[in-house]
């Protein structure tokens, strides 16, 4: 045990002796300093997960900004929201998707409709803007199909309206 | 020998550049292109659900055959499209590696923006029996290959 004793007594000598305490101080200032400013830098950001819009407005009226396409009953007057589907419903994943202006920012985002399926109408909250909305013979951008046919009930409760991406600016 | 070198180099930059040319791809475009006319169904991540097929490691399978590469563009959610052949052919090339995966054959080709064009002309009446067919003659030539190797 000595002669480890004398070893480790030995280095921290020769390590006191090269290094100064404030040159540890030093770099660890700078390293931490450094850690803290790479989060800044264009590359980290680049890497963030896509941020949602700034939100403004009421999620339970016809006015509020993601509802410029809809066409039915919202969610969120119905025990859900703009993003989920209320209790003893299923989200249809086959749905119609526009973009709608954000007034926050002012930017277009994409949003899905998604339909809330498997109980009786909800019969609250009936919004119907309809903006980008297109007939029938194109199925794919129509409000008036009923969605819930990609649901394994295809009775329609709702509607959601959930941000999926920012739009390219053509 | 320098004049040579000179050449080759040139050479090389003429070839990059049209290659580059070719598959320039912006993937804002793609994707956006994707979720206004192909998410509604295929859903975000390719993996479809009821009676809409599964892209997600699964789409590549059709670049096995040149009928199956043809089909991709005669379904008729991309012969139909609202997009034009130059940006359909830019969705197709960023959508097939990024949704097929493991499923694309290591030789794909990217689709140039004249072969979608002449291939969108002919566009598919009856998809689900022709898709079938394809699948099957896929996998037929795929066992065959395997048991001759």
């Amino acid at each position: 045990m000595k002669f480890l004793d004398r070893i480790f007594e030995k280095k921290a000598r020769e390590l006191a002796q090269t290094n100064g305490r404030r040159g540890l101080l030093k770099k660890l200032g700078a390293s931490l300093v450094g850690a803290s400013a790479i989060p800044l830098l264009p590359v980290a950001r680049a890497a963030e997960p896509q941020k949602l819009p700034q939100e403004v407005g009421d999620p339970g009226s016809c006015d509020y900004w993601r509802y410029c396409a809809v066409d039915g009953f919202l969610c969120e007057c119905c025990g859900g929201s703009t993003n989920s589907c209320p209790p003893g419903t299923e989200m249809s994943p086959i749905t119609w998707i526009g973009t709608c202006t954000n007034p926050v920012d002012g930017r277009n985002y994409v949003i899905s409709y998604n339909d809330c399926c498997g109980k009786t109408q909800c019969n609250t909250c009936l919004c119907q803007r309809d903006e980008g909305d297109r007939p029938l013979y194109r199925s794919d951008k129509s409000n008036d199909v009923n969605w819930c046919l990609g649901a394994s009930s295809s009775v329609y409760h709702c509607s959601t309206a959930i941000v999926v991406g920012i739009a390219f600016d053509k | 020998m320098k004049k040579r070198l000179i050449n080759l180099l040139l050479s090389c930059c003429v070839i990059a550049a049209n290659a580059s040319a070719a598959e320039t791809i912006n993937e804002a475009r793609a994707l956006f292109n994707y979720q206004m006319l192909c998410q509604g169904c295929h859903v975000g991540d390719g993996s479809g659900g009821k009676d809409v097929p599964n892209l997600n490691g699964a789409v590549g399978i059709f670049l096995n055959s040149v009928a199956g590469r043809e089909y991709l563009i005669k379904v008729p959610g991309a012969a139909n499209s609202a997009l034009d052949s130059k940006e359909l052919a830019e969705l197709m090339n960023w959508m097939i590696p990024v949704m097929g995966k493991d499923s694309v054959p290591d030789n794909f080709v990217p689709y140039t923006e004249q072969e979608v064009a002449r291939l969108r002309q002919e566009p598919l009446m009856e998809v689900v029996e022709h898709r079938a067919n394809l699948l099957k003659q896929i996998l037929a030539h795929d066992t065959t290959d395997n048991t001759t190797n």
